[in-house]
């Protein structure tokens, strides 16, 4: 079990995509040519050599591969890009090492390689059981591709694997829905993170529904799409731990619970952000300027835009938003400890108002929402901003 | 030097030109270049200018070399065209010895200028007309005049048509001025005496009194006393209107300007007060205004309890040039400390209440508009009840008596169906019908006041197609079956939206008005359920479901501050939003709920 005080995270920007899916408005660049990734790598190399060097030395406990579809990387890559790390922050067991991968582009050979290279938990972008949802989604894969590249994670020796679903796709049904958790559970994750469609109005999924041709669906069969979630998850053992994800005991993600913590991480690569010494900021998103800034180290390349400085009032705001989205909830003599504010009392009439409507409830020690109230959650969390 | 000056006033009705033409005549004397010509210049209120509406134009001085070759001072003082503001016209007249009538030319008269034209016959002024628009393809000026001829008795052979749109007939406009209003007749030697018209309140120079010199005169440094409070001031400034505020040394009788004086005391410069000098005061005040009364009432309310402080101060500073407005304290249970107040209309009320928002900053919210019931009660004694939440109980209340107006409504024949179908839903009593043309028709009903200020103008327009014109005044209390409706959100009556209605009313009204806030009210996480009932009986209920969604699915690293942007403008959003009980309720709710479409 990681020690949860004081660790930081490491998250890496891989902005490649062999194709850009229908929903999504992330930065990324189709790939072209392998050469890119090597370019990639070696910036990436030399923005580690950089950033470790004004590093306070607090220990890393987890790395996070996202994207972009961080598994067009080669396993020699991963490796190399690993290596730089150990080598500059110091990357000490127990570790969670995490990659995204897309199911279209994933083998068992590769996969064992990058377990070999040191990943040692994989998400899959799934997304959906069903071809017809796929396709509306732009995803590459069919429904098959993803059950071969689950097995063959296992095969390849993975026991930490995470799916992503996305439910509010137009025309799901309760039954499409139960269907694709069904398909899910069947392959036993050990994690499985399902989010609602998030509809982006410059995506080519957006322009549809925009001109009439698809339709999202009423909040209220959102709702419905959600319960059943939560209920049929809950059979089988896998336990809601924050919003949208849900695990078997004991394989929560701890890369994700860290920011969920308000702790401090550091983005690497090209768009990634960073959250160090109070201070949340954005590398450049564009791939050429960051390249280019590579070449020029010692420059600060990383340092493309501030998101933000936070005061200590900001800083517990923000714990307070994030933590609540876990269902652990804020442990309230913690939080007296980390930021001196003694939020049952700050916030006594909402919460007392929030426990009368049954959103919220204190246990343990614990200030958390039930349940119930996750979907309705921006409600509550919104009171609690200054 | 006096038969040289001419006073007068321009009356029109909302949209026959009075802006227009006032910009002719100041580009016509000269009085502004082209350079610093922008439209409806006289227009203070940007909120006048934003309406397109003149609640009152600022006074103005222009020079004019007439037709005789010699030069003339014209002091333009205004009236308001709106049926609100009807008491404002008078006391503009009674500064003027002659008026400006402009009609338009496809219009005709509407009824307000009509009150307003007989008002100023009243106080003996001279009438100069104007047939206004002879550009517009529906223009029949002759007919007009013939209809002024016949309504007012004006010599058509001496009314103007004009386009101060296209500038046609302006200086037609100056020489009928100067030909037919009588200059002033004021004693210059006599003891000063001047009546204040209009004042406002000025952060750096303190009140600024407007005013008319009757006799006398007075200068740049004399002591001057207020004749009904006796307090004495220096005059500090002392000018006139160019249109902008220029000084002069002295202002004699006939003449029309301004003086500040370092009046802290807003209360201290009261419209319609006459100015006399200290060491050699007037023996009589000016006759002055009439004290008006406020028709329509409604609450008040700061968003921010904090702000009621400056409410308050905001609410003096206005009461300064506008006698007419009425406040005391209140409270509210789901509202809090505010202010009950009175206006002369709807119009003025929504005048008022944007100009506390946006001159003063603050957030208000306003409860529904009433009237003042006069209720005798079961022991004999008699009540005034404005405010709906100090409603007696039933078993008190042996009569209810309600406000009464009489409405002249002029419109062209073929609308009269239409307009008596309306009156009589508004439970009107016709009392007469007149052609005042072959065409058009002044017909009078009695109506509760009441009745008025529920969108009985707007219904007016929309079903005469804009063409009916509407006067009211005043006539007396009459008995009513009345009630009072209350609203119950989650089972706890919420006092701001209580309303008195008519029994037969009643149920209609409960379920627009529960209807309405359903459709208002946004879903929250709660069930909302929102009734309407008389005493303890509910007649109407609607329910708001509980909100299903409001998430942010995904919250990681990368986006934190994105999200948390969204939620502090989800939390802004709050502020438009008054927390009763458990139930947020938009600021708007309040007056939506008033407004009842019939059609």
């Amino acid at each position: 079990m990681i020690n949860q005080q004081d660790y930081r995270g490491i998250y890496i920007h891989i902005p490649f995509c062999k194709a850009k899916c229908n929903y999504c408005d992330f930065y990324s660049v189709p790939l072209a040519d392998g050469d890119w990734l090597e370019k990639y790598t070696r910036g990436l190399a030399a923005e580690i050599q950089q950033r470790a060097s004004s590093y306070d030395g607090q220990p890393i406990r987890t790395v996070y591969f996202g994207g972009g579809t961080p598994s067009l990387l080669t396993p020699a890559q991963i490796e190399t890009i690993l290596a730089k790390l150990d080598q500059a922050f110091g990357l000490h067991s127990p570790m969670e090492i995490t990659m995204e991968a897309n199911p279209a582009t994933v083998d068992q050979k590769y996969l064992r390689d990058c377990r070999r290279a040191g990943i040692n938990r994989l998400s899959l972008g799934v997304q959906s059981f069903i071809d017809r949802e796929l396709h509306l989604l732009g995803r590459l894969h069919s429904a098959r591709d993803s059950e071969e590249a689950v097995q063959a994670a296992f095969a390849a020796g993975f026991d930490n694997v995470n799916l992503d679903l996305i439910y509010g796709i137009p025309g799901q049904t309760t039954g499409d829905w139960e269907y694709n958790l069904h398909r899910a559970m069947a392959l036993a994750p050990q994690h499985l993170s399902l989010y609602l469609l998030q509809l982006e109005p410059h995506t080519p999924l957006g322009r549809k529904v925009e001109a009439g041709q698809l339709y999202m669906l009423e909040d209220e069969e959102e709702y419905q799409l959600y319960r059943t979630s939560q209920e049929l998850l809950a059979q089988k053992n896998y336990r809601q731990y924050e919003i949208s994800n849900f695990a078997l005991p004991g394989k929560e993600c701890h890369h994700n619970l860290l920011y969920w913590d308000s702790r401090e991480y550091i983005g690497l690569g090209a768009g990634a952000v960073s959250f160090i010494n109070r201070v949340r900021f954005r590398n450049t998103a564009r791939l050429e300027q960051y390249l280019q800034a590579a070449g020029d180290y010692p420059l600060n390349f990383w340092q493309g835009e501030i998101l933000e400085e936070m005061d200590e009032e900001q800083r517990w705001v923000d714990a307070v938003i994030l933590g609540l989205r876990t269902a652990r909830g804020i442990n309230l003599k913690d939080f007296y400890r980390r930021f001196g504010v003694d939020l049952h009392q700050k916030y006594a009439e909402v919460i007392q108002e929030m426990k009368t409507g049954g959103f919220m409830i204190i246990r343990d020690g614990y200030l958390r929402l039930t349940p119930s109230a996750y979907f309705i959650s921006n409600q509550i969390l919104a009171r609690f901003i200054q | 030097m006096q038969s040289n000056i001419r006073n007068f006033s321009i009356i029109a009705h909302i949209d026959h030109g009075k802006s227009t033409l006032a910009d002719r005549l100041l580009q016509f004397t000269g009085a502004l270049s082209e350079r610093e010509m922008r439209e409806q210049f006289l227009d203070k209120m940007d909120l006048e200018r934003e309406k397109g509406i003149t609640i009152k134009l600022q006074p103005v001085r222009l020079n004019y070399r007439a037709a005789d070759g010699q030069d003339y001072i014209l002091n333009l003082i205004d009236t308001p065209g709106h049926v609100d503001f009807s008491y404002e016209v008078s006391r503009s007249l009674a500064c003027c010895e002659g008026a400006l009538l402009v009609v338009d030319a496809s219009q005709g008269i509407e009824a307000q200028t009509l009150a307003n034209v007989y008002m100023a016959m009243d106080l003996n002024l001279e009438i100069v007309g104007a047939v206004n628009k002879i550009d517009l393809p529906g223009a029949d000026p002759e007919k007009v005049k013939q209809e002024l001829e016949e309504v007012l008795g004006l010599d058509k052979n001496d009314i103007v048509a004009i386009s101060a749109k296209l500038g046609i007939g302006i200086e037609e406009v100056l020489e009928a001025i100067i030909k037919f209003i009588p200059p002033p007749r004021g004693d210059e030697q006599a003891p000063l005496q001047a009546l204040i018209f209009d004042s406002y309140f000025d952060s750096y120079k303190g009140a600024i009194c407007y005013f008319r010199v009757v006799s006398g005169q007075v200068r740049k440094g004399d002591i001057i006393r207020m004749m009904s409070t006796g307090k004495e001031y220096e005059v500090i400034e002392l000018g006139v209107f160019t249109p902008y505020m220029t000084e002069v040394e002295v202002l004699k009788a006939g003449e029309v300007g301004y003086l500040a004086a370092g009046i802290k005391n807003v209360s201290d410069t009261k419209v319609g007060d006459t100015i006399t000098l200290a060491n050699r005061p007037a023996a009589e005040p000016l006759p002055g205004y009439k004290e008006v009364k406020p028709m329509v009432y409604c609450g008040l309310y700061p968003l921010e309890n904090n702000d009621y402080e400056r409410l308050r101060d905001a609410l003096d500073k206005l009461k300064l040039n506008d006698a007419s407005l009425f406040y005391e304290p209140e409270t509210s249970e789901a509202l809090g400390f505010g202010f009950r107040c009175g206006f002369l209309g709807l119009l003025h009320l929504e005048i008022i209440k944007e100009r506390l928002e946006r001159e003063f900053d603050l957030s208000l919210l306003a409860t529904a508009p009433g009237v003042i019931y006069q209720i005798l009660l079961t022991d004999g004694s008699i009540i005034y009840v404005s405010n709906p939440t100090h409603w007696p109980a039933p078993q008190k209340i042996e009569q209810v008596f309600e406000p009464f107006v009489k409405a002249s409504i002029m419109v062209p024949n073929e609308y009269v169906g239409p307009v008596m179908e309306l009156c009589q839903d508004k439970r009107g009593i016709f009392v007469n019908m007149e052609y005042l043309s072959t065409q058009r028709v002044m017909i009078t009903y009695k109506l509760p006041l009441a009745e008025i200020l529920y969108d009985f103008f707007d219904a007016l327009k929309s079903r005469t197609r804009g063409y009916a014109s509407l006067d009211y005044e005043f006539i007396g209390y009459e008995p009513g079956d009345l009630v009072k409706l209350d609203i119950f959100l989650n089972g706890e009556v919420v006092d701001a939206l209580s309303m008195i209605v008519h029994r037969d009313r009643a149920y209609y009204r409960a379920r627009n008005v529960t209807e309405k806030l359903r459709r208002i009210i946004p879903r929250q996480m709660y069930e909302v359920v929102i009734q309407a009932g008389i005493g303890s009986k509910i007649i109407a209920r609607e329910t708001i479901k509980a909100m299903r969604k409001d998430v942010l699915a995904k919250c990681y690293g990368g986006d934190v501050t994105r999200k948390k942007k969204l939620l502090e403008k989800q939390k802004e959003g709050k502020k438009r939003m008054k927390q009763i009980g458990r139930v947020e309720v938009p600021k708007d709710a309040f007056l939506t709920v008033l407004k009842v479409d019939n059609d």
